[in-house]
Formats: structure tokens, C-alpha cells, sequence
């Protein structure tokens, strides 16, 4: 008897510990920690429902300090003076479980993109990671080497959306133009020379330039980028500042706020006398097409196409499917 | 000496005020322990949720959102939810190891590793993903306990009648949040519908939930919460929260 009133001890200090570090970070509509207590269906300490193994909760608990249900006018001590209120937009629920099952990952990704951030579950191929979700064989067939240097997207003034800001996970999802989903197909009509971000060739055309951008030499040729790597050259994002003198013909125009720009296979250049110069993607610039290496991505209840580290939101303008960059604020107010 | 003395007595001055905070009615507690006990003991069950929630639109006016779920558990690890409504439509499906959310309107869906149970799936991708789970707070073993701590007041404010049936209503009163809660006033005590009121935001927003075609331990065939890809169906990537 000593062992279990010991044992209801280390639980009930446990389930108070437990309770007290999750409430920062719980988003429901009530306050609850049950799962956190009871484990979710893994059975409790006191159950007045008599639940079973089966039961899809594990039984109901009530708290030992409470007793019987006879508290009309009493006082229970509440340690959960932090609690998250609910918000109107978020779930009648849910609230942080601490003790998520580990060893959940797994995630097979085709893409060898290397520009993601550290820490980011999807830059491990296949992770280990306690307490974490993942998604699971996320296969996007692309056999792409991203090396971003212009997809940081250069912002507009907030005030020249009309338009309120997607909000999601704590940041704010500007476009000028409404969502509308169509499915991402990588756009291959480039040309015969075109080749995607990580396309590795030996040897470069007899029409390739040297392009000199910072400390690093470039090399261009109709449009597209290389960079000298394992005996050969490897395609990589036009790098902010290379200047050219001709960019394809079939260079997409954009105008960004009575700017100009010219979309090539996913690069941006704005145009200044004779030379085109890199410029990363400028927010909400609608371009017809993406190149292989993008990915389509669920941010919440809507679908992007992440190239880089640009987020295109899907659009339609005069009836044809288009992506408008997306300008991304933190904070959701 | 004198100032321990005057400490303790503040002390206990202080605890008395506290001891005041809090008017729990016994009623209503011992109604509410009964529904948890009830659900507590489901080894399955599905429901349909209809639900009103107040939005803040770009006006700052509060616009009211429908969305109609239909749920369905098994066991401790089982879950499917079928949604329309605000956010689209969409199916979810849980099977205990993994968590599948397919969009019907945009023909693709997204597959998540999961924890083992249907609560611990919910809080986890509830907090990571923002996924919403209809009135899973009744789900939870401690939901008594729970809207206790929260609730300065909890009152049973009788039996009223809507549509020709019966139920009984209680109100609890909490620091940001009011719950007014309708149960069945029948065998099964079942939660029958909700108001949330946000006393802490602008305007008062309010959830409102009704339940409805409650079903007791049905059969549902494990096979329902194993997700099949649809034909033609893209799987995107699903960004946590936060992450970038």
C-alpha cells in the first residue's frame, strides 16, 4: 500500500511537472493536460469510466485532490495560471503532449537540396528525432543540387497589398492576388540549353562567358549559370549582381511596381542600359512557369511551390494558371 | 515573533480570499464526470460536429464560418475525420503510426509520422501543424479536472429544451474564456453542443459546436484509417509551424 500511495506521489508530481512546462505552447480551446497525465489511451491512476485497453481515451481520471464530485463552493488549488486562451481561429482542443514517440521520421526526399537550413527536419534524409513529427517519403522526383544565392525575395511596402495576408505558423503570407490552386508541373520549355539548378555537364559551349560576382567566377551561357565543380561544371541560381549582355529571347517580362524585371528559368534580371543584372525574385512578380526543383509544399490549409527560398502562392490571371512570389512577414499581426 | 505572526495571518487572510475565487456546483461537476466516464468507456464511436466560428475579417467585423466534420475513433489509436467547411474539404486519417491529410478540392495530401495515440496525435500535430480536431477536448480523460482549474464558477443552470429534446446546461466561467455546454439528458449524458465565448478578444468571438448522430462502440473496420492514395493524388510537403 506504501509502495502505491508512493507511486501515486511520483506520478502526481510528475503529472504537475509535465502540466506546468506545457502550457506555454498548448493552442486550445479549453485547458486541458490530459494526454500529458494519462499518456493518451495509456491508461491512469484513477479511473472513474472504467475504461478499457480498447478505450479511445484510455478511461476518464480525476484528479485525486478533487475526491468526490461534491466541491459546490470549494477551492482547488490551480496551478495552471498560464494557460493559452483559445482563439477563435484555432481548435476546440489539442493542447502539447510532451511525450511524443520517438524514432519518427524517415522521410525520403529525391531532392539534394542544399540550401535549406540546419535544423530543418527536411534536410534529414532520414531522421531520428524524439519528440518531432515528420513527414513521411515526401518523393518529389527531382534530382536537383540547389545552390540559392537570389531566392531571398526582395520585399514590397505592406501597404501596397489590398489584400490581407495569409497567416500561418507566425508569419504572413502577402500576394496581390487571390490562391488559386493548380497543381505544380515543372516547366521544361526552356530550350534545348536550358538545364535545371544541379545539372552537372563536362565540358560548357564555345558561347560560354566568364562572369565574375563577388569573389566567385561564374559561368554563363544562354540564360543559364554554372559554377566549376568535379572536373566539370554543375548549374547553379544566377547569383545576385552578374551582369550579362543578352539574356534568351524568351525572357518573361514582369513589371513589380512599375519596375521591370526579365524571368528566365527561374532567375530575374532587371535590365540597365545595355546589361541585364540578377536580381532576386521581387515580390509579387507573376511568372508563367517554374523550373524543375521546386517543391509543392502545404502551409496549412494552402499549397506553394517553395524554389529556393522563394514561396510562390498558385494563381490565375485571365483564366491561366500562374505563381505570384510571395512576400513573407513574421508575426501574425 | 510579532512579524511571523502578522505574516501568517496575511497568509491565511490571502488563502481565504482565494478559497472565495472558486464556485464549483456539484451538480454540474458530477454531470460532467459522468459524460467523461461515459466517453471514457467507448471503445469506438463516430459523430457529426457542426460548428459556427466568429471571424475577424479584413474589417475587423466578426463574420461567422460553418464547417461540418464527421468523426469517427476506434480504439486508442484510430481517428478519421472528414471536413468541409472553411478550410476546404478534407479528409484526415490516423491508423496509429501515421497521420494522412488529403484535400479533396486540391487532390493532394500529405502524410505524417505520428505518436502512438489518438490524444498524443492530437496535441502533437495540433501544435505543430495547427490541424484542427473537433471538440477533442471532451476526448480527454481529465476534461472535468481541466475546465475546474480553469473556470472561476462552474453552474448547472438546469434542463433546457431544444428541438423537442432535453438537455442539461451548464456554464463555466473562466478567466478569458465562458463554456456553456449542453448534455444529453439521456443514458449516455453525451455532449450534445458548446458555446466557447473569448471574453479576452475584440468583440467576443464565439465557437459554437453542435454534435449530432452519435454513435456508440460501432464496428469500424480497421482498414478505414490505413490511407490509399487517390488516383492522381500529389503528395506536398507539410510545413510545420514555424519552420521555414
Amino acid at each position: 500500500m506504501k509502495t502505491r500511495t508512493y507511486q501515486y506521489r511520483v506520478f502526481f508530481i510528475f503529472f504537475l511537472s509535465a502540466a506546468i512546462i506545457s502550457f506555454d505552447a498548448q493552442a486550445q480551446r479549453m485547458g486541458h493536460g490530459a494526454s500529458g497525465r494519462m499518456g493518451g489511451g495509456g491508461g491512469g491512476i484513477q479511473r472513474g469510466g472504467g475504461g478499457s485497453n480498447r478505450s479511445i481515451n484510455g478511461g476518464s481520471f480525476r484528479s485525486p485532490d478533487r475526491g468526490s464530485s461534491n466541491l459546490s463552493g470549494s477551492t482547488r488549488n490551480n496551478n495552471m495560471g498560464n494557460r493559452n486562451n483559445g482563439n477563435a481561429n484555432n481548435n476546440f482542443s489539442n493542447r502539447t503532449n510532451n511525450n511524443n514517440s520517438g524514432n519518427i521520421g524517415n522521410r525520403t526526399n529525391n531532392n539534394n537540396i542544399s540550401n535549406r537550413n540546419s535544423g530543418n527536419t527536411r534536410n534529414s534524409g532520414n531522421t531520428n528525432i524524439s519528440g518531432n513529427t515528420v513527414n513521411i517519403n515526401v518523393n518529389n522526383s527531382h534530382n536537383t543540387n540547389v545552390v540559392n544565392r537570389n531566392t531571398v525575395v526582395r520585399p514590397n511596402p505592406i501597404n501596397t497589398y489590398r489584400r490581407p495576408p495569409y497567416v500561418y505558423g507566425g508569419a504572413r503570407y502577402y500576394c496581390y492576388h487571390p490562391y488559386f490552386y493548380h497543381p505544380f508541373v515543372p516547366f521544361v520549355g526552356w530550350g534545348p540549353v536550358w538545364h535545371p539548378w544541379g545539372f552537372f555537364v563536362a565540358a560548357l559551349a564555345t558561347t560560354a562567358i566568364v562572369v565574375a560576382v563577388a569573389d566567385a567566377q561564374y559561368h554563363y551561357d544562354q540564360g543559364v549559370w554554372y559554377s566549376a565543380s568535379n572536373g566539370g561544371y554543375t548549374v547553379v541560381t544566377a547569383p545576385v549582381g552578374g551582369t550579362v549582355t543578352t539574356i534568351p529571347s524568351s525572357a518573361q517580362t514582369v513589371v513589380v511596381n512599375n519596375t521591370t524585371n526579365y524571368y528566365y528559368g527561374g532567375s530575374y534580371y532587371e535590365k540597365s542600359g545595355t546589361k541585364y543584372t540578377v536580381v532576386a525574385p521581387p515580390a509579387g512578380a507573376v511568372v508563367d512557369n517554374l523550373p524543375e526543383g521546386g517543391q509543392e509544399v502545404k502551409v496549412g490549409d494552402q499549397t506553394y511551390v517553395k524554389v529556393g527560398e522563394t514561396y510562390y502562392q498558385p494563381v490565375q490571371m485571365d483564366g491561366k494558371n500562374k505563381y505570384e512570389v510571395a512576400q513573407i512577414e513574421q508575426g501574425e499581426n | 515573533m510579532k512579524k511571523i505572526t502578522i505574516v501568517l495571518a496575511c497568509l491565511i487572510a490571502g488563502s481565504g480570499v482565494l478559497a472565495q475565487a472558486k464556485r464549483h456546483d456539484s451538480t454540474a461537476i458530477a454531470l460532467l464526470d459522468r459524460m467523461s466516464d461515459i466517453i471514457g468507456g467507448l471503445e469506438s464511436c463516430s459523430y457529426r460536429l457542426h460548428t459556427a466560428v466568429d471571424m475577424t475579417d479584413t474589417l475587423n467585423m466578426l463574420v461567422k464560418e460553418f464547417s461540418d466534420y464527421h468523426v469517427y475513433m476506434s480504439g486508442p489509436d484510430k481517428m478519421l475525420i472528414n471536413a468541409h467547411g472553411r478550410r476546404g474539404h478534407h479528409q484526415m486519417m490516423y491508423n496509429g503510426s501515421q497521420l494522412s491529410y488529403y484535400s479533396f478540392d486540391e487532390h493532394n495530401y500529405g502524410l505524417l509520422s505520428a505518436p502512438p495515440t489518438t490524444l498524443q496525435m492530437i496535441d502533437t500535430m495540433n501544435n505543430r501543424f495547427g490541424i484542427e480536431f473537433p471538440a477533442a477536448d471532451f476526448f480527454y480523460p481529465a476534461f472535468t479536472d481541466d475546465l475546474l482549474e480553469d473556470a472561476d464558477t462552474v453552474r448547472f443552470l438546469g434542463k433546457s429544451e431544444i428541438d423537442g429534446k432535453e438537455y442539461f446546461d451548464i456554464l463555466a466561467i473562466g478567466k478569458k474564456m465562458n463554456y456553456q455546454i449542453w448534455l444529453s439528458n439521456d443514458e449516455f449524458l453525451l455532449p450534445a453542443r458548446f458555446l466557447i465565448t473569448y471574453k479576452n478578444q475584440p468583440g467576443s468571438p464565439q465557437y459554437f459546436a453542435v454534435f449530432s448522430d452519435w454513435q456508440i462502440n460501432p464496428v469500424l473496420p480497421s482498414a478505414m484509417f490505413d490511407f490509399t492514395p487517390p488516383p492522381g493524388a500529389r503528395q506536398v510537403y507539410m510545413m510545420a509551424k514555424g519552420e521555414r
